[in-house]
């Protein structure tokens, strides 16, 4: 048996688990989404579908704390490695799906009203915010513990929301000329941020006791 | 005969609690009973075999294999039960089916449908909604679903009536029927050891005290009832620990049949595991 097989249950596990939030998540973006996408405000939606990509892995890691679950996987035959890989494999998994949705409702409002449409590229960079804020959020989960870190999610989505803010208020203006390279600038950040999250994580989660 | 399980002199330190120099052997086709009041340290052992806690000194083997280079060819051949279950509530039994199917290379799906069926576990309900007895069941089942040849149990019966009790050490003894087969199966409830256990080991704040088969240890150590004076008077070198009461003092004695031949007049009473596991956690050492 090779090693995607162990990842493919430790991910099993979390899809499973996250069933019933998945459903609830669904309900809410159709939500926003009707109240939203008419109005033209396609990036709030956006913004919503990479929140959720988010902050569902988080979640998984809540729930494998309450169950007391890691102490158990570490009995099976799967290295702490492949714990914490799995949980990275399954956040790029989410984000991928968040990007795909957001793509056809980019291209559903594209076509249905051209005059509000926002660039596809804003997906990405909405995207790269929400894998850089993930790639923040693992560490602390694994250093902290699901309970301490949970405050920790709202603080850091604030500082992540200011920073942001005052960095429009600075360079808002260059932003127009500039958007494309600021973009990508800002989804090669986050991308090696995410690999390196991984690499802490990984060395926070080998020193873990249950 | 090889071991299943060979420690040997395992520490582990926590601020406020140490394993101190823990050395045992359960050699292959046995069950263990690995006893203790609750804080002696059975469940760090346990986590520290396993490795789920780092071990700050000594060496383990499992199979006669080391875990730094056999991981997960060692965690194949184990099933483990915690005291609580470790699945998430939101888990049917038929999910922890798919998952673990995935996971283990031997995993044996009509096997855990027969354990359901024969535990009486429903497969579509959610584990939220079972008993206590029901998630220890199913915890069981799932460890003896992958055919480990070392089950490690902590506490699996605390908490349940004698009748699931009963039925759980049925299911142990059947598994030890394979001779390449063992437990190790730590528990404060000495009735459940004595149906079962063929080694006992003791551990009390962290420190083995007594690892030998059941048969010696009944055969070996007594209780000795005597009065102060006479306590203060005889020999001690075959004295282990001692208690005081009202009426005098208990003194658990090894090598029984020698200290009765030198001391026939006085009262030796048989020991159980129970009346062992007390003077060693309650008795002041001689």
């Amino acid at each position: 048996m090779n090693a995607s097989s162990w990842i493919s249950g430790l991910m099993l596990k979390d899809l499973l688990n996250l069933r019933p939030m998945t459903k609830t998540l669904f309900v809410m973006f159709l939500i926003f989404g009707v109240i939203f996408i008419p109005m033209g405000n396609v990036m709030t939606v956006y913004f919503l579908l990479m929140i959720f990509a988010a902050l569902l892995p988080m979640t998984s890691l809540s729930m494998d704390d309450m169950a007391k679950w890691d102490r158990y996987a570490l009995t099976m035959p799967v290295t702490r490695k492949d714990i914490v890989r799995s949980k990275y494999l399954m956040t790029i998994m989410f984000f991928g799906v968040s990007i795909v949705i957001s793509g056809i409702i980019a291209a559903v409002s594209y076509y249905l009203m051209p005059e509000t449409a926002t660039p596809f590229w804003f997906i990405v960079l909405v995207g790269a915010l929400g894998l850089f804020y993930g790639s923040l959020l693992f560490p602390l989960l694994y250093k902290f513990g699901s309970e301490k870190a949970r405050y920790m999610m709202f603080v850091l989505m604030a500082v992540i929301g200011i920073l942001l803010v005052g960095w429009f208020a600075l360079f808002g203006e260059s932003l127009n000329g500039n958007l494309l390279i600021y973009i990508l600038i800002t989804a090669v950040v986050s991308i090696a941020a995410f690999i390196a999250s991984y690499f802490v994580s990984v060395r926070l989660y080998e020193k873990k006791e249950f | 005969m090889a071991d299943a399980i060979c420690v040997h002199e395992l520490c582990k330190k926590y601020p406020d609690f140490s394993l101190q120099n823990i050395s045992f052997c359960l050699p292959k086709g046995s069950i263990m009973g690995f006893i203790g009041e609750n804080g002696a340290g059975k469940t760090t052992t346990i986590k520290t075999i396993l490795g789920i806690a780092k071990k700050t000194g000594g060496s383990v083997k499992l199979f006669g294999l080391g875990f730094e280079e056999h991981e997960k060819e060692i965690k194949n051949r184990i099933g483990v039960v915690f005291d609580e279950c470790s699945f998430h509530d939101t888990l049917t039994a038929c999910d922890v089916a798919k998952i673990l199917g995935k996971i283990y290379s031997a995993w044996d799906d009509p096997l855990f449908v027969r354990y359901l069926k024969q535990f009486d576990l429903p497969e579509k309900k959610k584990i939220k909604e079972y008993s206590r007895g029901m998630k220890m069941k199913l915890g069981i089942a799932a460890a003896l679903s992958h055919h480990p040849d070392l089950l490690i149990l902590d506490e699996p019966t605390s908490g349940l009536d004698p009748v699931v009790r009963e039925e759980i050490l049925d299911i142990f003894l059947e598994f030890i029927q394979d001779e390449e087969h063992s437990i190790l199966l730590s528990s404060h409830i000495t009735s459940d050891l004595d149906k079962i256990a063929d080694y006992l080991t003791f551990i009390h704040e962290g420190k083995i005290v007594l690892s030998t088969s059941k048969d010696e240890l009944l055969e070996d150590l007594g209780i000795l009832k005597c009065s102060l004076e006479e306590f203060d008077a005889l020999d001690k070198k075959s004295f282990l620990t001692y208690r005081t009461n009202q009426f005098g003092c208990e003194v658990l004695i090894k090598d029984k049949l020698s200290f009765i031949a030198r001391h026939p007049d006085m009262i030796v009473d048989p020991v159980s595991t129970e009346s062992v596991m007390l003077m060693y956690a309650r008795g002041t050492a001689v």
